[in-house]
Order: C-alpha cells, then structure tokens, then sequence
C-alpha cells in the first residue's frame, strides 16, 4: 500500500524546502543460522549441508542472476504492456467526442426523414384533396380538365344572361305592347307575334361592356366631377346626354345648377330618377329638336359624339347651337385618336365607336356650325407608356435620344382623350 | 418486512456488541417481522482489514431492508440500508495511538488509514440514514468521516427483569475486568471510603489477578468482594439491592451498567471521561459525575452512603429517564428511517 | 471501463452540457444512436420525447423546476444543478458533465492528515493559500510542482480561484473561498471573511471533518464521471459481465480503491485458485 505519491518523504521536502535524499536501497539481510541441535537429525542435516554448501555458493548468485534477470524482464514487458493499454484507452476516450457527435448526426438525420414522411403525407394529403376538387369541378377528367369545365361553365352562364335579356326585351315589348293596346282601350291584343326567321339575337350588351372595360366606376366619376362641375356650373340648365345614373347632374344639382339627363337606357334612366333628377329617355337629336330655342345653359356629353354617324353629327352640333342660350357651353368628351396607343387600345375596342374624330376635326365642325369659342382640353397622356428619356447632359447622342423618345411619347402615348369646349356667341 | 441485521462475527466470543444484535433481531421480530441475523467473520490486522468489508460488498443480500451495526457489516450493498453504529475500527481512529492499534506513522500504515477512512465515508454515506448508539460514537463519526450520525438508545439487557429494592449498604458494579472499564479505580477508591459501604465487582476478565492483588494490598478483603461471574438472576437482585452503581469506564461507547442501574432505581457513580454514560448520568440529578481520582469516587460513595434518601430520589429519576427506552419505539425509528 | 451500451435519442440544437454529459458517457460505454437498432442498457432522451415500449430511458434535465416524466428511470442532469433537482426528482439523479480534473487526487480526511503531517515533521497550523498568482504555505511561497502536496495536507486551504478550489476539494481539505469561486465549484458556504472561516475550522476538529468531506462531495459530484457512471449502472441494475475475471474490480473501484492497494491483489489471489488457466 503507498500512500499517494503527493504525500511522500520527497514530496513535503519539496514542499518546504528541505530537500530529502533518497531512502538507500535495504540490502538483504542474513538471517541468523539456527544453532545445531543434539539429535541424529539435526546432525545429518548439518554435515548435508557443509557437503552442499561450497557447490551451493557457487551456483546460487548464478541462478539468483538469472532469475533477476528474467523478473526484470517480465517487469519490463508489464511495464509497456500496461503503456499500451493506457494508450489505447485514451485514444477510445478521445473519440468520445467524436462517437457522441455521430449519433447526433445519425439522430438528426432521422428526424429529417421522418419530418419529410410527414411532410410527404401531408403534401399526399393536399394532392388527394386537389384531386377530389378536380372531381367536383370535373368528374372523370379531374384537375386537368376543371379549366376547361369552367370554361365551359362560363359560356354557360353567358349563354344563359343572353337568353335572360332576350327574355327581358321580349317582355319589355310585350309591356309596350300592351301598354300600347291599352291607351287604344280596344279588344284584348293578341299576343305580339314571335319574330319570324332567324333565332332572336340579344342587342351588344353595352352596360356589361362597360363594366369590363370603362374603369373603376367611382374613379370615372370621379375625374368627370373634377373635371365639369367647375366648368358647368352656374351654366344651368346643364342637358346631360348619356347620363347614365345621373351621377354628374346629382353633383351639378349639389352645386346649385339644375339640369336634365338624357338616356336612352330605361334601367339606367329608372336609376338615375329615384335620384329625384328630371330623365328624358329618348336620344340627344330628339330631345334637342324638342327643345325650346336658347333654352339651354349647357350640353354636356361624354364619349357620345363618336358613336353616331356623321349625319347624326352635325345635327347634333347644329341643334345645340341652336338651344344654347347666348353664351351656353357645348362640351363634348370624346378619346383623343392623335395618340396612336388610343387608336391600337381604347377605341378599337369599342364596337360601338363610328369613327375617330379627330380634334381638329372636332373643333372645325363646332366652328362651322356657329360656335364662337371654340377650345379643346386634353387629358389622360399614357405615361404609363411612355419611353425613358435620357440625360441629355451626357453628350450629343444622349440628347438625340432624348428628343427622338420625347417625340415618340407624344405621337404614340399621348392625352388619351380630349374634351372641345365651344361657346355660344351672342345671338 | 423482511430484515436483515448485520454485524460482525468474533467466533466463540458472546459479548455486549452480540447481544444488541440479538436483541434487535428478536425486537424485529416482535414487531411483526421477519428477521435474521447475518454475521461475518472479520480481521482487524492492517493487512488483512479491507478483506472482511470486500466480502460484505460482494454479499446478495435479498431483504426490504438492511441494519449494519458495527465495522466491517456497514460495507453491505443494499438500497435500503440503515446504519445504527455501534463503533467504527476504532484502532483506525480514536485509539489509533493506543498500544493495541497496530497504525503508527509508517507510510504503509497511513495509507492504510487513509484508505479505511475514505471507505468508511462512502460505505456509510450510502446508507438512508445513519443512527450511532450514543452521541460518543456520532462525535466519533463526525470527526474522523464527516458524517451525521443521530444518536437512538436503546434498552439494557435485562430491562424488563431489573426492579428496584432496598437501598443497601453496598455498591455495585457489573463489568468486564479489562482495562478500559477500569475496575481498579473503584478497588482504588474503596480504601478511601471511611463509611460502612462495601463494593462488589462482579464480572471477568484479564484483570482478575490484578484486582484479587489490590484488594490484597489494600487490606479490602471484608470491604470489596470479587464473585467472578454472576449469572443473570442474582444480577438482577443485586442491581435491585443495592445503594448505588459505580461505573467509569474509560471512554465508553454508551453504558449498559449505567441503564441497567437507572431500572433499578439506583444512581450511578461515574467520572468525567466515561464517554456514553455521561449522556445519562447528570451531576446531583442521577448521580455524581467525579473526577475520575479513587478520592473523588470514594467522595461520592460517601455522600450516597451519607445521605440514603437523595440517593433514592436521584436513583429514582434515572429510573423514570431510563423507562422511556423501549424496544418497539427502536424498531419504529430503524424502519421509518430506510423509506 | 463499462459494459453499458446507451443509446442516444436527442439530436441537434441541445445545450452544451447535454453534450458534455453526452461525452463523458461515451468515454466510459458503448454509446450508439438509436436508429441503429439493438439492446440499449438505456436511451438517453428529453423530457418531450416519448420512449418506445420497454425501453428504459434516462431523461436529460436542465431546470429544477421541471418535473420528471414517469418514463424515466433516472435522471442526468448538469452538476450545477443536481442538487436542486435530486431535492424533488422521485428517480436516482446522475450528475455528468464536465471533464475529469485531478484524477490521481485520493481524499486525505483531516485527521489522516493530522497524522501525515506529524510523521513528516510538519508542526504549525499549515493554513495554505491557493490563488492566480501560486500557492504559499503558512505565508511562505510553494513551488510549482509541490501544490498538490500542500492541497493535500494542509489543515486549512483558502482559495482565492476555480482551479486551487477544484484541486484542493479533489484532494478533500477543508476550503475556503469567496462567494463566486463558492458557487462555481458548489462548495458549502462559511461565510464571506475567509480569514475568520479558517480560524474558526482550525479551532474545531469536528467542523473541519465535516467541512472537507463536503467539499469532497462537492469536487465527486461535478468531476467524478467515473463514480457517476458507475452510479448509472447501479440504478439500471448492469453487472459486469465476468466478475470474476476482473476479481471484484468493480466493488474496489466504487470504494476509490487506488490501483496499487494491497486489498486488489489479495481479492484477486483469492480466485486464483478458482480460475482455470489455459
């Protein structure tokens, strides 16, 4: 047993100071020989012994070497034995680490997979529910045929609203037809007879039409309120021609400046009179032939004038000449064809539209008809259209550029629209 | 539950240390259990001294729970294991300078006792809870290992046999005759008791010739007898007939004398170095604490003799102290602990 | 050194101190992760995950306040934190963490120490001083390569940093040392005038025991990955697979037997004769 190598002799010298000398290797000590005793025994032993002895002291410290040796050896071998498993043992502890870290891994890696099971299933799950709305929308050809169901669906619907508004007009002439019968007071009508010839073929619908492409209802609106209601007020009674709900003579009405809506259009006209505006629902020429000579404050109409035919035109502006009192204003909007991207997109799309007018066109026939004032107001350029121009600073080919996309800009993506304003001269 | 009681085993010696463990085996049983003994056999040369402990470690043992009771039993592997320490190897510790220890200052021997105390913390360490016979041996704990000990006293044997009588005109004292328990101090002390007290030392030991020499010496043939042993029923009437008990041991670990006193209502005699009885025997309440000379224990027999009343009053208390001991409450305590 | 094989259910974003205990397990056993399959003594996992059927597992915990899910059989826990956690935990805690340090230190308990010293000559009270700057010895400077001499045998050690605390605790003296050191190391508390803490424990021989056997404690509990592992094998109920070829090594090892103590050859001479030799 030793104490631990802390504690010893040597250690406390150097501790305090008082160096200790090595403890000097104990040499073997002889034991003492037993006396001899008196017995035969003992005696034989003894003489043995004095036989043996010399032989003995010869061969002994040989043998004794050889042992010596060996055990030293043996204590060597144990020695690096033991070196060898220490060594062994902390290269397997130093790769603790390293054991600990792959488990780790192989765990993490695990739970990768199984978080990306689950999200298999779940991804398996979102397909099997597109599938099974595939075959709601679309049974037997699934997802892949829903679009072309909806389609179909869609022309449907449509098929269905031309029918409905067939249905609509038919009753609305049998209304009139009967409202006609009845102010003869005379014999129950027959009823009106069913168009002959080909299948009834709903009008264009103009009002879904509108709705599509016009805009943003309250944004037109809107710019038009910014627009006229300066201009038109105080020039009552304001004639609007294509009212439309009234939406223009309500805030004209707001202003203090009455007026008159003209539209054709009986639902439209029913709405814009549970406004509590005045609706003549005939067309501009008719009203104006009505109407009394310099009666009139102000004709106002909005993308009218290139609907009708030239004819209808000029007696149109000629009529509204005729109205207006001295001073009354004839403004017309109408889109603006000198900007080219009106001509490719807007008006074009209209089937509507009978031709472009231009401007100038526009003014001259305002001009020849007896318009003392005439000026035109352009608006909506197509910015968004609208080629990058270049800092002409950096040099001449800059400022080429520059110019040449500047002019693009106005010829192609121009004011968009343009309103003439004419003025009535004194009578 | 199962119990199993654990100690070591010195073959063909009954003494004190075996008692207990018997009696604590039959107290178990009492109170319902299944109880047993199981003893080992143990060395106390420092060459051999890990042996016995090694073999206890290495020991099944198949029970609800386990008492260890003295060095090496306490070695005993168990997850439930309560310790009541009778006494640790004391050669190892508080008598390692006496000449019986066989631990001096070589460097073999330190280490030896630095391994047994680093053992002996953990074996004890292990346990659920670690109860010492007395305070004597928890200070002993505490200053060699560290460790709490919390002291259970438990009944002398003879307890339920011992009754109280007459308070006679002799002191008793039932003992080993070894040196430690020293019996030469009241033979000492009796040649300086001028009253009509005699003394009886009964018991045996290596100091027989000794003590028989001494009472020669000191002329005390007629004033202190030596019966040798006395077996349990005339024990128990001298106990009950006598004045009053002298017991001053050196050091003890706890005292069966001084409670086997107490039970029959005598008041003990002892002196300031007495270990274990001194945690019974107050000064003026159960007895006389002296200062160990044969003069301060022939002075304290005189004031017993002189006063017969006191001595009953004091005996008396140490009687009702003694009482509240009981067998049952032991094995309560034991059992609670390893939970 | 153990015939444990654990198996390793956590994987990334775990603390340090996972980690660390995580090494120290697999320095002494067989670690593998458990997608590998195979008998596990017991797996290693967080208090979230679920255990599979029959599995015995060990469940990691790094808050006191965390209560202990029912599956598990012990509990590994930081040794910061053991004691907190040991309080309220109803399974059997095993602090692992950091690296061994000081593993030759064998604990010399004041009284052995008493009598080292005495057999060397040493007298005076033998207050040592450890701190940043070396070690002195009742006031005079210790070299270097005497340190562990003066940690193991003085009456008193007062530390002035981690390392002198760790190497004097592991040696079992009694320390003293300021709150932080106190805290790191897990030192019990005397009190912050470091002077007057050692007067008073020279003066009182019972105190000092009880002192150094707790700092001892303290140094087990957080460096001895060995005793804790083995703690481990105990609670999972492994016995080494051929005890007695090993002769009772493993009983010898959990009593801090030192390797050249006399009982190890005696225990193994006692099954020489037992064994067969071919």
């Amino acid at each position: 047993m030793t104490l631990p190598p802390e504690v010893s002799t040597q250690a406390v010298g150097v501790l305090t100071g008082t160096p200790v000398p090595p403890e000097p290797v104990q040499q073997p000590v002889d034991r003492p020989q037993p006396a001899p005793a008196a017995d035969a025994r003992t005696r034989v032993k003894s003489s043995v012994k004095r036989a043996v002895k010399p032989v003995y002291d010869r061969v002994a410290p040989r043998l004794f070497a050889v042992v010596v040796r060996r055990a030293e050896q043996l204590e060597r071998e144990l020695a690096a034995a033991n070196a060898r498993l220490d060594a062994l043992e902390g290269r397997t502890a130093a790769g603790a680490p390293d054991r600990v870290n792959l488990a780790l891994l192989v765990e993490q890696v695990r739970a990768n997979s199984i978080n990306q099971t689950l999200l298999k299933a779940e991804f398996a799950d979102v397909l099997r529910r597109f599938d099974e709305l595939g075959m709601a929308i679309a049974p037997a050809t699934g997802i892949d045929g829903a679009a072309v169901r909806l389609a179909e669906q869609r022309e449907q619907i449509s098929s269905l609203d031309r029918r409905l508004r067939v249905l609509d007009s038919r009753v609305n002439a049998q209304a009139a037809a009967v409202q006609a019968r009845t102010d003869d007071a005379q014999a129950p009508a027959a009823p009106a007879p069913a168009a002959t010839g080909a299948e009834p073929v709903p009008g264009f619908d103009y009002v879904g039409f509108e709705r599509r492409f016009r805009g943003a209802p309250d944004e037109v609106l809107r710019i038009q309120r910014e627009r006229y209601v300066p201009l038109l007020a105080g020039h009552g009674p304001v004639v609007d021609i294509g009212c439309g709900r009234g939406e223009l003579l309500t805030a004209l009405a707001e202003a203090g400046t009455d007026g008159v809506g003209v539209e054709p259009e009986p639902g439209m006209a029913a709405e814009a009179r549970a406004r509590g505006l005045t609706i003549a629902e005939t067309d501009a020429v008719a009203f104006l032939r009505d109407a009394e000579p310099g009666s009139l404050g102000a004709i106002f109409s909005a993308h009218v004038v290139e609907h009708v035919e030239l004819d209808y035109l000029l007696e149109f502006i000629h009529l509204a000449v005729s109205r207006l009192r001295p001073g009354g204003l004839f403004v017309a909007e109408t889109p603006n064809p000198a900007s080219l991207i009106v001509l490719g997109n807007s008006y074009i799309l209209d089937p509507t539209h009978v031709r472009p007018l231009h401007p100038s066109l526009l003014a001259f026939l305002c001009e020849n008809a007896g318009f003392r004032d005439v000026r035109l107001n352009f608006y909506s350029p197509a910015e968004g259209y609208h080629l990058p121009t270049v800092d002409p600073e950096l040099g001449e080919v800059a400022a080429a550029v520059s110019t040449g996309f500047g002019r693009l800009n106005d010829v192609l993506f121009g004011a968009q629209e343009y309103t003439v304003v004419a003025t009535r001269g004194p009578a | 539950m199962d119990v199993i009681v654990c100690g070591a085993q010195v073959p063909f010696v009954r003494g004190g240390a075996e008692l207990h463990m018997d009696n604590i085996v039959k107290a178990m049983q009492e109170a319902g259990h299944r109880a047993e003994l199981v003893h080992l056999p143990t060395a106390w040369e420092k060459d051999r001294l890990f042996d016995a402990p090694l073999a206890w470690r290495m020991l099944p043992l198949d029970a609800d729970v386990v008492i260890s009771t003295n060095f090496p039993s306490y070695y005993a592997r168990h997850p439930r294991k309560v310790v009541w320490l009778f006494h640790q190897h004391r050669g190892a510790y508080d008598a390692i300078d006496a000449p019986w220890s066989d631990l001096g200052l070589d460097d073999d021997a330190l280490e030896v006792q630095r391994q047994l105390t680093e053992w002996d913390t953990r074996a004890l360490g292990e346990a659920r809870h670690v109860f010492t016979t007395s305070h004597v041996v928890a200070d002993r704990l505490a200053r060699y290992n560290g460790l709490e000990g919390e002291a259970l006293y438990h009944p002398p044997p003879l307890a339920e046999r011992l009754h109280t009588g007459e308070m006679g005109d002799y002191v008793f004292t039932p003992t080993r005759l070894e040196t430690n328990k020293r019996p030469d101090l009241i033979v000492d002390a009796m040649s300086h008791v001028s009253s009509p007290v005699r003394a009886v030392v009964a018991g045996r030991g290596s100091m027989t010739a000794d003590l028989a020499a001494r009472v020669e010496r000191g002329g005390l043939g007629d004033r202190v007898s030596l019966p040798g042993f006395v077996p349990d029923d005339d024990l128990v009437e001298q106990y009950a007939g006598a004045l009053g008990v002298i017991y001053a041991p050196f050091d003890e670990d706890y005292g069966y004398v001084t409670l086997q006193a107490f039970l029959a209502g005598k008041p003990v005699i002892t002196s300031h170095d007495a270990g274990g009885v001194l945690e019974w025997v107050e000064d003026g309440v159960t007895g006389y604490v002296t200062d160990g000379t044969p003069e301060g224990v022939a002075d304290a027999v005189e004031r017993l003799a002189a006063d017969r009343e006191n001595a009953r009053a004091m005996g008396e208390e140490g009687r009702r102290r003694a009482s509240e001991l009981s067998w049952p409450a032991v094995v309560e305590r034991l059992l609670s602990a390893s939970a | 050194m153990s015939d444990l094989r654990i198996g390793i259910a956590v994987h990334a974003g775990l603390s340090d101190e996972l980690h660390d205990a995580l090494v120290r397990i697999a320095e002494r056993c067989d670690v593998a992760p458990v997608s590998d399959g195979g008998r596990f003594d017991a797996v290693v996992r967080t208090a979230e995950s679920t255990p599979a059927h029959g599995e015995r597992a060990l469940v990691w915990l790094d808050d006191p306040e965390a209560p202990v899910p029912a599956w598990a059989s012990a509990v590994l826990t930081a040794p910061r934190t053991a004691d907190a956690v040991a309080a309220t935990a109803p399974v059997p805690v095993v602090p692992l963490g950091p690296a061994p340090r000081h593993p030759s230190a064998r604990p010399l308990a004041p009284f052995t120490r008493d009598r080292v010293r005495r057999a060397r000559g040493l007298t005076g009270p033998s207050v040592a001083h450890g701190g940043p700057d070396g070690w002195t010895w009742d006031g005079a400077d210790v070299p270097d390569d005497a340190v562990a001499t003066a940690a193991a045998l003085a009456s008193v050690v007062v530390a002035h940093d981690e390392p002198a605390a760790v190497l004097a605790a592991a040696w079992a003296a009694p320390v003293v040392a300021p709150a932080d050191v106190r805290a790191e190391v897990g030192l019990p508390d005397v009190g912050d005038d470091l002077e007057a803490a050692a007067e008073s424990l020279l003066a009182d021989a019972v105190a000092r025991a009880r002192h150094a056997r707790a700092c001892r404690a303290a140094y087990e509990r957080t460096y001895d990955a060995d005793g804790a592992v083995r703690t481990l094998a105990t609670v999972l109920g492994v016995r080494p697979s051929s005890p007695w070829r090993t002769g009772y090594a493993d009983a010898l090892d959990g009593l801090g037997t030192p390797a050249g103590s006399n009982v190890r050859a005696r225990a193994h001479d006692a099954l020489r004769s037992l064994r067969s030799h071919r």
